[in-house]
């Protein structure tokens, strides 16, 4: 029982036969959305959604990197402002703080994104909160650049790094409006395909992938990975050459498309098959999913950068990229004794720093309490945060009336005021 | 109505007067938030004659403290003994007292105003007679204009100290014009002593003193108010003057210019009594010298020191304060004959050129104007009566709204404020130098009556 309340991604660890063989330690995900004003909705609720998933599936937010290039949420057009939804139930905000609780399966092609419960499975916890790691207009094609080769001012901080090695798997979906070979960043800038493929090679050089995921949802989108040259990359795009990709449906009262065709069977299949990590989930089922006849436009996969091709690449998990599992050796036999023993030490130590702590921490009540040396100090410190008025006798009180020396100026003015008048009389007897 | 025309007729003059300060006193108990309003106003108040800061002063000095220490208060330290002797401002009945003194202050200048009307300086002098001396206005006019001018009614509200400086002013030059020598040195002073500028008048109010004592030792009197005697210049008398009897130029100016500074020290003096120290004069004086204090205000002066440098200040200071002092004594000797327009234009050119200029000492001005009533018609057919006048008013009405717009909205720039603070100080000028032309244009006249209606041009 105790084993079943452990959290779903050690659960797969634990379940998942072939672990050993998975060769990344860490997970990351960079997820760009690249357009901006209101009737972009749909690229922020691809991406958030995305996230979502993501974060559901074990990445946690320090390896997330979350590039939203305007507010959606709290846009002055937003009928429902501080929400963003993916669907027109409106069933599940993205933007929600509170953290998810598991809610029943709806009919099919509805809440996509809801988590659906099975009697096999513990209800999936997903963290509260949205971090975005790059908003507004930080989003740009140099920030996206830098961010993918690491190439920054000292002053720039950790949290806003991609900060991989050479055995982390990244995750970049990217989605907006694109065109043949390029991507427009905010309406003022593009992406050209072969700028992201020489970062791509700089991240190799550098030794920052595993392997890369790269998934885009634009308009002409699979000209977008055409240009890569580095191994270990897998790209999946969501419409060839001369084709647009579409949103799925819009929302009466949001007043705008709400998500892309291609995202939406993306976080259908991840939703439903994946939401037990039992299942052994490949990559070849994902893009088997995106048929014309869902996405209305003919997504694609480039496969061939990847050791051993296009298998090779439907044959990897896809919790490999999109969830946190990390390759974990458990030791056992006779060594498992040693380190269960190891272990009980470990334990026994900290039992003792903790008593530790708690008698000094009983000992410093004492003192505060009794000791005549922490009064007088205390009293010395109560007595400097006075008013000044009570330790200098001179300094006079401004809000009381004048006093008796008030009636005194008083006098003095009308006397001078006299004298002045009788001046004046004396002058104009004189000639 | 019969029945108030009867009134009117039998008493004009107190039922004018009366009607200026019920207007005044009606004003401030209608509209009780107005006169709190109108000191906050940079049009009316500055920093050299605030009532809020006189207040401030007056709260400091009544607990000991010397105002003068911080650099907020600027004005006259007597100030401080007659408001201590009044309640206090900030409820309805200090408010209301105030406004009856200053109210006061209003229907004394224009009594001066009626008194200085009535003995025809303006248009009779030792060695002039304007041909235009039927065309004079009636000096109930005159204390009419002053009493409803609204710049005047607004300063009265407001409260400014420099009204107490107009006031005195006006009470000099109408004792100067009663031949009152002391009494106008001593009114003088304390005008000087309020605000430092009233001490360019010392020259002019001087040569009006003498001329109208040397007007009294002929043998002559004043000039009936409303003559209608003909245009043709006549003398007083028939009889031959002595003019040794006149009294001697040079002794009466340094009689009456000790005569001011005995008075003047005697207040300076008296201050000094009532302040722990003597740094009341540099704050009270050298503030309008100096110029430390910026805040915006109908003058021309602030603009200019905000974005001056340093290495320039001083030199720019004395060329400003120089170009002010430089029209005191020509205007005595240009206008030697009338020495009454003389004293009235150089009240102009403190009401435009001062530091810290404001609109009621400019309203004043305006109203005292009219005692050069005679030259009116000269200087409407002539000149740019109309435009001045509209220019006046264009600027009264968008100064406040500049400056709510720069200050207040933000969405206008220190540059629209001062634009009608140019705009202002250029429709001043146009009157002022209309009325120079004017006046000598009657002098011409005088001499020269078959140049009447013709144009004058430069040769």
């Amino acid at each position: 029982m105790r084993l079943l309340s452990l959290p779903t991604p050690l659960l797969a660890a634990i379940s998942l036969p072939s672990l050993s063989d998975a060769t990344h330690t860490s997970n990351w995900a960079v997820l760009v959305s690249t357009s901006r004003f209101w009737f972009n909705y749909r690229h922020m609720a691809n991406t958030l959604s995305l996230y979502r998933t993501v974060k559901r599936l074990g990445v946690p937010d320090s390896q997330i990197i979350l590039m939203l290039p305007d507010d959606m949420a709290c846009n002055p057009r937003n009928t429902f402002s501080g929400s963003v939804f993916n669907d027109k139930s409106r069933e599940l905000d993205l933007y929600d703080q509170k953290p998810d609780t598991p809610t029943q399966e709806s009919a099919e092609g509805g809440d996509i994104a809801t988590e659906s419960e099975t009697s096999e499975t513990t209800p999936q916890i997903m963290p509260a909160g949205i971090e975005v790691d790059y908003r507004g207009n930080e989003v740009t094609v140099e920030t996206f650049i830098r961010l993918l080769t690491d190439r920054w001012p000292a002053s720039h901080p950790t949290s806003k790094r991609l900060l991989t090695n050479s055995q982390s798997n990244i995750l970049i979906y990217m989605t907006g409006h694109g065109g043949d070979s390029f991507l427009k960043f905010q309406d003022a800038e593009e992406i050209s395909s072969h700028d992201l493929a020489d970062a791509f090679a700089q991240m190799h050089e550098k030794g920052r992938y595993n392997e890369l995921l790269f998934m885009i949802d634009t308009c002409q989108a699979n000209t977008m990975y055409e240009s890569f040259y580095s191994p270990g990359v897998v790209g999946m795009g969501s419409s060839a050459r001369d084709q647009s990709s579409y949103s799925h449906h819009a929302d009466q009262d949001v007043g705008v498309a709400v998500i892309d065709r291609w995202t939406y069977y993306a976080l259908e299949f991840l939703e439903t098959r994946l939401n037990s990590t039992s299942a052994d989930v490949r990559l070849g089922e994902l893009f088997d999913f995106m048929t014309f006849d869902r996405v209305h436009s003919d997504a694609g996969i480039r496969a061939d950068l990847l050791e051993g091709g296009e298998e090779a690449a439907r044959n990897r998990r896809v919790l490999d990229f999109f969830g946190n599992v990390q390759g974990v050796d458990v030791e056992m036999g006779d060594g498992g004794r040693e380190s269960l023993g190891d272990w009980r030490a470990d334990l026994e130590a900290l039992r003792r720093i903790g008593e530790r702590t708690k008698r000094e921490m009983g000992e410093l009540n004492v003192t505060v309490g009794a000791g005549s040396k922490v009064s007088a100090r205390e009293a010395g410190a109560d007595r400097s945060v006075l008013p000044a008025m009570r330790v200098e006798g001179d300094v006079l009180d401004m809000a009381a009336s004048t006093g008796g020396s008030g009636w005194l100026k008083k006098a003095i003015g009308g006397t001078s005021l006299l004298l002045l008048g009788a001046a004046w009389v004396a002058g104009s007897k004189m000639r | 109505m019969n029945a108030l025309r009867q009134v009117f007729n039998d008493h004009p003059k107190a039922i004018v007067f009366a009607a200026g300060a019920l207007l005044r006193l009606l004003t401030a108990l209608l509209f009780p938030s107005l006169p709190d309003l109108l000191t906050l106003r940079p049009e009316i108040s500055t920093p050299v004659n605030s009532f809020r800061r006189l207040k401030e002063g007056s709260f400091l000095y009544e607990r000991g403290l010397d105002p003068y220490d911080g650099g907020i208060f600027h004005q006259a330290p007597l100030f401080l003994s007659l408001f201590s002797l009044m309640p206090d401002p900030s409820f309805w009945i200090g408010r209301l007292v105030s406004i009856l003194l200053y109210t006061g202050l209003d229907v004394l200048s224009a009594d001066c105003l009626y008194s200085i009307a009535e003995s025809g300086a303006a248009h009779t002098t030792r060695s002039f007679q304007s041909p235009r001396k039927a065309r004079t206005w009636k000096p109930l006019s005159v204390a009419a204009i002053y009493l409803f001018n609204p710049y005047t009614l607004l300063a009265c509200l407001g409260r400014p100290t420099t009204v107490f400086a107009t006031a005195f002013t006006l009470l000099s030059i109408s004792h100067a014009c009663q031949r009152q020598t002391v009494t106008a040195a001593f009114a003088l002073a304390f005008a000087a002593y309020v605000s430092l500028h009233p001490l360019l008048l010392l020259p002019p109010v001087g040569l009006l003193c003498y001329d109208r004592l040397c007007m009294d030792m002929d043998g002559s009197h004043d000039s009936p108010p409303h003559d209608e005697t003909s245009f043709a210049p006549t003398t007083n008398s028939t009889i031959a003057v002595d003019q040794r009897a006149f009294p001697k130029a040079i002794p009466f100016a340094l009689r009456f210019a000790a005569t001011f500074a005995i008075f003047l020290a005697l207040l300076l003096g008296l201050s000094r009594l009532l302040l722990p120290s003597w740094k009341f004069i540099p704050s009270v004086y050298l503030t309008a010298l100096t110029l430390p204090d910026l805040t915006p205000n109908p003058g021309l002066w602030w603009y200019f020191f905000i974005e001056m440098f340093d290495a320039f200040r001083s030199f720019f200071l004395g060329v400003f304060a120089l170009h002010m002092l430089s029209y005191s004594v020509p205007f005595c000797l240009r206008f030697q004959k009338q020495p009454l327009t003389a004293v009235v234009l150089m009240m102009g050119i403190i009401a435009i050129f001062e530091p810290y200029a404001n609109a009621g000492t400019a309203g004043a001005w305006l109203s005292a104007l009219c005692l050069l009533s005679h030259l009116f018609e000269l200087s409407s057919l002539h000149r740019y009566t109309f435009p001045a006048m509209a220019t006046l008013l264009y600027s009264t009405f968008l100064g406040p709204a500049f400056h709510h717009l720069w200050i207040y909205a933000g969405s206008g720039n220190a540059n629209f404020f001062y634009a009608i603070t140019l705009v202002w100080s250029l429709a001043l000028l146009i009157i002022l130098t209309d009325t120079v032309y004017s006046a000598l244009r009657d002098e011409w006249e005088a001499e020269r009556p078959e140049g009447k209606g013709k144009d004058v041009g430069q040769i």
